[in-house]
């Protein structure tokens, strides 16, 4: 439904209602309107109409509700959209079965809630657009801020429950933010025409409950446990893996003969694996046929697990393993359990770890390379995603051929340099081990090449 | 009117069959839990204990002195130093509780129609115990009675070992009451067990003995340390024969015997792992160092008495290699995709896979003689444990004995008329008798049941062990690179609970298990 009112007042609002099949008769049908009005002042206001400044302005807000179901692939070779996910599978080729004629089945590993239901997403948000100086600075703000319910996520759960995954709805999950760009024009001539601006987004996601008879959900995770996970009263998703037991003030706690730090039995949270600044600038500048444009990003506030950092300390290729020249070494910033006092501790300055070495030394074994915390950096990052070039050959020399109506040769260069924080050692932290259609991100492994630099050339003719 | 008469009918149809025509939610492509039955389930999850002992075995092998690491591999880690790491031998519980699942189900599936599917039921409640009782061997506490329940429980609280080793001890009376009253049913509508019982191919006499048979383990383990409500056994008895698992295993992508597709050949003819060898210490009680075994040792390994052996934690470029094949198939054909049909550990793709030794019936039944445990003559009773495991190695894989296995046990004893490890009357006093029944034990199940022999070590400290400074391989299997800090035998007491338990799990998982000092319940 669309109504709007004198060209400046506009509302519209829409209502559906679904019905799933793949859903238990009583979970199957929701419904979800949306609606968002906006009103543009330049239009409205006389005062602004005429005004030489203020070019346009116009406020939006918006409420919506949406509904998904999310069971099942859509994608991929077999898609099967979810059908049948409600009832337990026995599959027939387990244990090398079937041996001639003789069948054998199993149960199947994934366990999927009965009462599953449909994802909602409510939501509102604000903001206004506005631009000057002829539209030589044109930006817009939006404020946003969401709630989902009953997400649906695929978890992994004990192997004592008989099953390896479970797939429910979890509690409710937020997210709330502010995206504002901003373009402007500084020169802008018959020759010329310069435009620098960029775009900022704050993100603020959290989860907020999760159901009572889980503490959090898995959404990707390594066979020792660490990965990516939904927590309550935690960002979504937040890196979870285990770490040293430390004191009240954060120093690592060792055995006050050995000098080894003893590694945690449970896993713990440690930092979430979603960006909560990301901003790109972009300038472009055209001269006659000439045309040149650069984009930066930067991304920041959040961390990132590099699990290749495990397997190369393994082998003795990590930088890590030789900070101490391979010798016997004291665990910096450690402390020691003062044996008079119970509850205090001493600072270690003396008590050494006697190999330092790996292959049944200290970089070799669980207790450096299981400690998820020794791999998970900051996944700050500047990239200098694209510098592109173009040239529009001139109609004048294009009227020599006759067919040709329109040319433009072009060069662009791609992921041209990237700066990390000081301490990611170790890769480009956009890159996912979970793969592109996992929630579970933060994750980064031996599985993706080195980053690449990109470099092309397009020639594009029109006739 | 008609036009409208024609709609409203329309309507009443579609109104009527809707309900019906969208309730699709029945699976046509998959069978699914509704769908169903214990044949379905209890060939394949009979198979899968197969595999799932396999795993043991590799454990209980590696940990419990069998094996070495071989020349030409590096990186051994955990497996010399013992500073296990949670995800190490992990898949030991993973694998139990995937192949429990299952046995679960045929239970479930199995109690609304009793007694018909009482043989079902039962044969399924003794491999659940066998289950079991291998978790409880190698994690002591772990969750049994809220095991299994999927969603109804999705954190299950781990039980005290005593607890499920009396739980187990019932559940197999109970498999026993059921198996019997359904023998007694006379009216035909018991459903057999046919070409489902991969095992014992639906004798269940041989079942009510393989349920003694678990249940006197359990108490000979766990007498002292825990109460059982019966310690009384079915007049069935013990196994007197060898319980195979062969659902018709053959040299085939994914239907080998597993210790085959593991040690011996891949099904293409390619080499399996390479990375062990026999161990020094093993290797002793058939070459005369400590025990003078020759044909048994003829059966056992390949090219005695000039089998390659290592002491485990040696590294060195001269360490033996493993050959294409493995020590442990001693066939004379060595190309891939032919060998097999042999006597020995590894017999051939298509042998049947053991999961316990007439030879460990016998030398249980002896201990608990010694120990006044039940009734027997425990001389006897060890001497057929020993006759047990030669005819046990001298079969090929159809089952037929070739040798004899009596008379050359009698050279056996002849070869070594000093050694109380080998001639019971010479063992003086419980304890020696207790000795030599469980080296005995130790050196049947070589390579075969390795997690059994583990266990025992623990449980008894024999095969008698001295770690001295510079460790003889012949003394001591422990590793020269051990890190046990204060056990004076170097060896790990057990390994950890799986990442898994403490990232889903973490309430209830226990806390501060330590490889080095944690113990089972029942062990010293």
């Amino acid at each position: 439904m669309r109504i709007g009112y004198k060209g400046f007042l506009f509302l519209h609002g829409t209502g559906r209602n679904d019905w799933v099949s793949i859903l238990a008769p009583k979970n199957r049908s929701f419904f979800y309107p949306s609606a968002d009005l906006s009103f543009i002042a330049t239009e409205a206001i006389s005062l602004l109409k005429e005004s030489h400044t203020i070019s346009y302005l116009k406020f939006r807000g918006g409420w919506s509700k949406v509904g998904q179901v999310n069971l099942g692939n859509s994608t991929g070779t077999t898609p099967d959209y979810g059908a049948y996910y409600l009832d337990p599978t026995i599959s027939p080729n387990a244990n090398g079965f079937p041996y001639g004629s003789l069948a054998g089945y199993t149960v199947d590993n994934t366990l999927v809630s009965k009462s599953l239901k449909p994802e909602i997403t409510k939501g509102y948000e604000a903001g206004f657009d506005l631009n000057l100086f002829k539209d030589r600075f044109v930006s817009n703000i939006t404020w946003y801020s969401t709630k989902t319910n009953n997400q649906t996520v695929n978890t992994s759960v004990t192997n004592s429950t008989g099953f390896a995954s479970l797939r429910t709805n979890t509690g409710q999950t937020q997210s709330q933010g502010i995206e504002v760009t901003a373009h402007v024009t500084p020169f802008r001539t018959a020759d010329w025409n310069v435009t620098v601006g960029g775009n900022y987004t704050y993100l603020d996601n959290k989860v907020n409950s999760i159901s009572a008879s889980l503490p959090y959900l898995s959404l990707s995770q390594y066979t020792n446990g660490a990965g990516s996970y939904a927590i309550a009263g935690y960002a979504f998703p937040t890196i979870q893996g285990y770490d040293y037991i430390r004191d009240p003030s954060g120093h690592v706690i060792v055995d006050h003969n050995t000098g080894l730090p003893t590694k945690t039995s449970t896993i713990v949270a440690l930092g979430s694996a979603q960006a909560k600044n990301r901003l790109s600038l972009d300038a472009s500048v055209t001269f006659r046929h000439f045309h040149f444009s650069t984009l930066f990003e930067y991304r920041g506030g959040y961390k990132v697990y590099n699990s290749m950092g495990t397997e190369l300390d393994w082998a003795g290729t990590g930088y890590r393993t030789a900070v101490y020249n391979r010798k016997s070494f004291i665990f910096p910033n450690s402390v020691y359990a003062d044996p008079n006092k119970a509850g205090a501790y001493i600072k270690n300055t003396t008590v050494s770890i006697a190999n330092g070495n790996g292959n049944n030394g200290f970089w070799t074994d669980d207790i450096n390379r299981g400690v998820t915390s020794n791999y998970v950096t900051s996944g700050n990052f500047w990239k200098l995603r694209e510098v592109a070039f173009s040239y529009d050959v001139p109609k004048s020399v294009l009227q020599k051929t006759k067919a040709i109506k329109g040319a433009t040769i072009s060069v662009q260069a791609r992921n041209l340099f990237v700066w990390l924080a000081k301490d990611n050692l170790y890769t480009d932290p956009e890159y996912s081990d979970a793969g592109n259609d996992s929630n579970g991100i933060g994750l980064t492994g031996l599985s993706e090449t080195p980053p690449s630099r990109f470099y092309g050339a397009t020639i594009s003719i029109v006739f | 009117m008609k036009k409208l008469s024609i709609i409203l009918m329309g309507m009443i149809l579609l109104g009527s069959s809707c309900k019906k025509y969208l309730d699709i939610n029945t699976n046509p492509n998959t069978a699914t839990l509704t769908t169903a039955t214990p044949e379905l389930i209890m060939p394949q999850v009979l198979t899968g204990m197969a595999n799932v002992v396999n795993t043991y075995n590799s454990y209980g092998s590696q940990l419990g002195g069998y094996g070495a690491n071989a020349g030409g591999y590096g990186g051994f880690g955990t497996a010399i130093s013992y500073n296990f790491a949670s995800s190490d031998y992990q898949n030991n519980w993973t694998a139990s509780y995937d192949n429990l699942e299952d046995f679960q189900t045929v239970i479930n599936l199995s109690a609304p129609k009793m007694p018909a599917y009482g043989y079902f039921s039962g044969a399924a409640k003794i491999m659940k115990a066998y289950g079991f009782q291998l978790l409880v061997d190698a994690y002591n506490n772990i969750p049994y009675s809220e095991a299994l329940q999927g969603a109804d429980k999705l954190t299950p609280v781990y039980t005290d070992a005593t607890k499920i080793y009396a739980g187990l001890a019932s559940l197999l009376d109970t498999a026993i009451k059921e198996i019997n009253t359904a023998q007694g049913v006379t009216n035909g509508t018991v459903i057999p067990m046919t070409t489902q019982d991969v095992i014992f191919k639906g004798d269940m006499n041989k079942w009510k003995q393989f349920a003694n048979t678990i249940k006197l383990r359990l108490i000979v383990r766990g007498t002292g340390k825990t109460t059982f409500a019966n310690t009384t056994f079915d007049p069935a008895g013990f196994l007197s024969t060898d319980v195979l698992i062969n659902p018709g295993f053959t040299r085939d992508n994914g239907r080998q015997n597993p210790a085959w597709n593991n040690w011996g050949y891949a099904y293409t003819g390619g080499d399996a792992t390479k990375s062990w060898v026999p161990s020094t210490f093993i290797f002793g009680f058939y070459d005369g160092h400590k025990i003078l075994d020759t044909l048994r040792g003829k059966a056992t390994y390949y090219q005695f008495p000039n089998t390659g052996t290592n002491q485990l934690g040696h590294e060195s470029v001269d360490n033996p290699k493993c050959p294409p094949g493995s020590y442990w198939y001693i066939g004379t054909t060595r190309a891939g995709t032919s060998a097999g049909n042999s006597k020995g550990i590894l017999k051939g793709p298509n042998a049947g896979f053991p999961i316990m030794l007439a030879a460990e019936s016998y030398f249980l039944q002896s201990e608990a003689a010694v120990r006044g445990i039940v009734n027997g003559d425990a001389k006897a009773l060890f001497n057929s444990g020993i006759v047990a495991s030669y005819n046990y190695l001298y079969q090929l894989p159809d089952g037929s004995v070739s040798g004899n296995p009596t008379a050359d046990v009698t050279k056996y004893q002849a070869d070594n008329p000093s050694n109380y490890l080998v001639n019971f009357s010479l063992a003086s006093g419980a304890s020696q008798q207790v000795e030599a029944i469980i080296t005995q034990k130790y050196i049947a199940l070589n390579w075969i049941n390795g997690q059994e022999s583990w266990n025992e070590y623990r449980r008894t400290g024999y095969p008698a062990t001295t770690y001295a400074a510079v460790p003889d391989p012949h003394q001591t299997f422990a590793s020269t690179v051990s890190e046990q800090p204060s056990r004076p035998d170097k060896l790990p007491t057990r390994i950890l609970y799986p990442p898994t338990e403490g990232s889903y799990n973490p309430t209830n998982v226990p806390k501060n298990i330590s490889p080095f000092t944690s113990l089972i319940f029942w062990a010293k």
